[in-house]
């Protein structure tokens, strides 16, 4: 056989010896410390690679001052006119804004050429939506890594305080932290700190005893409603601090943290050339997600502040404002220690893993279902609860109006009963307004046992309507829920029915959440099918989903969202398998994603 | 969308003497806007709800007197937009908001909100409110008015009558206007009369009075 190899352009034997051309395109702008220290680990990162060279272009998307989709468009069709005469063997998107960039504008700026990305928290963007070839690095926050150094360096501390702020990002931190430590966590007794004022959190520090490790996550904003960059919150809390803090932020550090495991926007930039070599070497068993590789890294003056003992540090861990001098005297010694304890405990670890294996083995499936439904339940509730606020708030504000007007014209003297009926009328009617909310609230916070009743699919979807209004009104996410024009009857516990809907809506307003607010589109559909079965189908004009994603959504802890937990789908999933029905996503949606919902319905009584 | 103006109730007529002063009052949950316009009204007040933004402005006359209560998350446009729409007419806003926001309630009342009140309200705050809006509104009218008048009267004067008008205000006696203006002591006192005469004044001091409101008018 013979095989003749021809260069694809000009036979230019050179061609061959044409340096690796890369374009990155950097979400931000090149003077961000974020961005500039990505871009000092990439380059760094490809000239060790070298004998190959590589010529690096360099692009930024500046998204955080032009974020309009106009802005997006223009700069696509820029580079389009740019890159087309440059072969290019890659293209990396740093960040998530780049890479939306690059899966929306691909086929204009690098057509056919591998994408790969990094700098996304957790699974930004939906694992199911990328294409097989895009493939990255994806960042996680290890807050139980960061722990496991805690309890290195302080293993008389009885207590693990959590602290978090405020603010929607900070909560969402608090769903994760809870899911991963629980209120026990390798002998620490994790108790969750939050709702306070910055002053409030510096005093609760302050009063902590020396042997508690104190877990800083995020700071956007505290309990009075100021806004913070985290590092600056946490910079204030820190110095009174009677106990060690630690953090998974490398941002925090110099800012009275002892450390934790910690990915650098420099790792990221060092991991992707890995990433990037790989890929142009032709290798196509990289994964589509790798995991960031967090590393250990401490602020050697709080080591000593606390006259913690460095030597039980992880063996690699980077010692930060630091004299060289004693970290050389000391470094064999310090290793040899650090190895025996991380051995050891490796082995505490193993053990603990192994007891929590046995015990989760025998507890009962049903129980523990139950109490991830009340999870996901009041974590969901977590981010209504605003909403909630201003539900009762609405009734409470017309009937005090109602009320006082009621009283003021009374106390004139007037004799129209006609007006004072109508306004007692509408304080009733405002009241039982008030009432419902309360009551659904209860009927989504109660833990137990299922109560099969007859149940309306037209009233979960209304009740759900109800409850959603205010959050989709401040998400500016429209939703058309279409009741069928007669009752939908099924055999079900209305709580847990509507905790379905419920998920299953949120997940279409998250999912349409990155296009403009006039485009958005997501529909809830009640109907009775010929089949005898009813029918609840949501469908959103989002993203969508891919094929191996429509199974794989139902697995417990599988998310495509930044800070989900993972539990909604697979709590729904189990709640409708209970139910006797099914819950499917449509494989060839019109648009975006549908999943469908469908329920025996209940055998009318002859 | 736009809802009909409740007739006046018989407490209204307990505000005697006075025509009732009006309140724009926009809130999208119906059963709000019934209950606070049915409280404004008993206290007097013409009241005409509105449930969104948009057609409380397509429908809005400048020109008519009162303040505006609004609610600041709207569908559509909000409550900013409202008032920022507001600001050429310099209609008063207060506004009602369900969360104690503090950086919404910043950002209002750096934007010129005359109040931002919480819900639920309490009936003596929102209208002590109301009230001073629509007294402010009253008062921004009446010296809008003034300033107004004042810029006609000007406008009469001839180019040769502001000239005497700028001298006499310096100080000038007539015969050194006259000397100033190459002319001669008589001419300048008929041009000085004409001039106090369309201006509305007797004395010197009253036309520096009134040139000072003038400039001041015109900031």
């Amino acid at each position: 056989m013979l095989v003749v190899a021809l260069p694809a352009g000009d036979g230019f034997a050179q061609e061959a010896q044409a340096p690796h051309r890369i374009l990155i395109i950097y979400e931000g702008d090149s003077n961000q410390p974020a961005i500039s220290e990505m871009a000092k680990g990439l380059h760094h990162g490809l000239d060790e690679r070298s004998p190959t060279e590589f010529e690096v272009y360099s692009e930024f998307l500046d998204s955080a001052r032009f974020p309009a989709a106009g802005d997006l468009e223009r700069m696509a069709s820029q580079l389009s006119a740019k890159y087309k005469e440059v072969k290019l063997e890659a293209v990396v998107a740093a960040g998530p804004i780049a890479l939306n960039f690059m899966l929306d504008n691909r086929n204009r700026i690098a057509n056919q050429v591998p994408l790969l990305f990094g700098g996304v928290s957790e699974v930004s963007t939906s694992g199911a939506a990328l294409p097989p070839d895009v493939k990255g690095l994806v960042s996680r926050f290890d807050i139980k890594k960061t722990l496991d150094m805690a309890r290195l360096l302080q293993p008389e501390a009885k207590r693990a305080v959590v602290i978090y702020g405020s603010a929607p990002f900070d909560r969402r931190w608090e769903a994760t932290a809870k899911a991963q430590l629980g209120e026990r966590y390798l002998d620490f007794e994790v108790t969750y700190i939050t709702d306070l004022s910055l002053a409030g959190f510096a005093d609760a520090v302050r009063q902590l005893p020396r042997d508690t490790a104190v877990l800083i996550l995020s700071i956007f904003q505290d309990a009075d409603g100021r806004k913070y960059l985290p590092r600056e919150a946490v910079a204030k809390i820190t110095p009174g601090s009677a106990a060690p803090a630690y953090s998974v932020y490398d941002t925090f550090l110099g800012k009275g943290i002892v450390g934790g495991y910690m990915g650098t926007f420099e790792d990221i930039g060092e991991q992707l050339a890995a990433l990037v070599d790989r890929t142009i070497a032709g290798d196509t068993s990289l994964p589509q997600l790798t995991p960031l590789v967090a590393r250990p890294i401490v602020d050697w003056r709080e080591i000593e502040r606390f006259g913690m003992d460095a030597g039980r540090l992880p063996p690699g861990t980077e010692m930060r404002y630091r004299e060289p001098s004693l970290w050389s005297e000391n470094r064999a010694e310090i290793l040899a220690t650090a190895a025996v304890v991380l051995l050891q405990s490796g082995m505490i670890a193993a053990l603990v893993v192994q007891g929590r294996r046995r015990k989760k083995a025998e507890a009962e499936l049903a129980t523990e279902r139950l109490e991830l439904a009340h999870l996901s339940r009041a974590s969901v509730l977590g981010e209504l609860s605003g909403a909630f606020a201003h539900e009762l708030n609405q009734p409470l504000t017309s009937i005090l109006a109602n009320a006082e007007t009621g009283r003021r014209l009374l106390e004139s003297g007037a004799n129209d009963l006609t007006e004072l009926k109508e306004i007692l009328t509408d304080i009733v009617d405002d009241d039982k307004r008030a009432a419902e909310v309360i009551a659904q609230l209860r009927r989504l916070l109660v833990k137990g046992e299922a109560e099969l009743e007859p149940v309306d699919l037209n009233q979960v979807v209304a009740a759900t309507q109800a409850l959603t209004n205010t959050e989709l009104l401040v998400r500016q996410t429209p939703v058309e829920f279409r009741r069928s024009p007669s009752a939908v009857e099924v055999l079900g516990n209305f709580a847990q029915l509507q905790q379905v809907v419920l998920n299953l809506v949120m997940n279409a307003v998250d999912a349409t959440s990155q296009l403009p607010p006039a485009k958005r589109l997501v529909e809830a559909v009640v109907r009775q099918r010929e089949d005898g079965k009813g029918e609840l189908a949501v469908s959103d004009n989002g993203l969508g989903v891919g094929p191996e994603m429509m199974k794989d959504a139902f697995k417990p802890f599988v998310s495509t969202k930044p800070a989900g937990l993972g539990l909604g789908l697979a709590i729904c999933r189990s709640i409708v398998a209970a139910h006797g029905g099914t819950l499917l996503f449509d494989p060839k949606p019109q648009r975006g994603a549908r999943i469908v919902l469908a329920l025996p319905l209940r055998q009318k009584p002859a | 969308m736009r809802d009909t103006p409740r007739p006046p109730s018989v407490s209204d007529q307990a505000a005697k003497g006075k025509p009732p002063s009006r309140v724009y009052m926009i809130d999208d949950d119906r059963r709000i806007l019934t209950a606070l316009s049915r409280l404004l009204s008993s206290a007097g007040y013409l009241v005409e709800p509105f449930t969104d933004a948009e057609t409380f402005l397509a429908n809005h006359d400048p020109q008519a007197p009162g303040c505006a209560v609004v609610d600041l998350s709207l569908p559509g446009k909000d409550g900013f937009e409202v008032q920022s729409a507001l600001e050429s007419c310099g209609r008063p806003v207060v506004f009602l908001s369900g969360h104690g926001d503090i950086p919404a309630s910043v950002r209002a009342m750096k934007a010129g909100a005359l109040d931002f009140l919480v819900k639920p309200v309490d009936a003596d705050v929102l209208l002590a409110a109301v009230e001073q809006g629509t007294a402010l509104d009253q008062a921004r009218r009446r010296s809008r008015d003034q300033r107004k008048q004042l810029a006609e009267r000007f406008a009469r004067l001839t180019a040769r009558e502001r000239q005497v008008l700028d001298h006499v205000v310096a100080g000038r006696l007539n015969k050194q206007i006259a000397g100033d203006l190459g002319t001669v002591e008589k001419t300048i006192k008929v041009h000085r009369g004409r001039m106090m005469h369309k201006l509305e004044v007797r004395t010197v001091a009253d036309l520096v009075r009134l040139v000072g409101q003038f400039q001041a008018g015109r900031g």
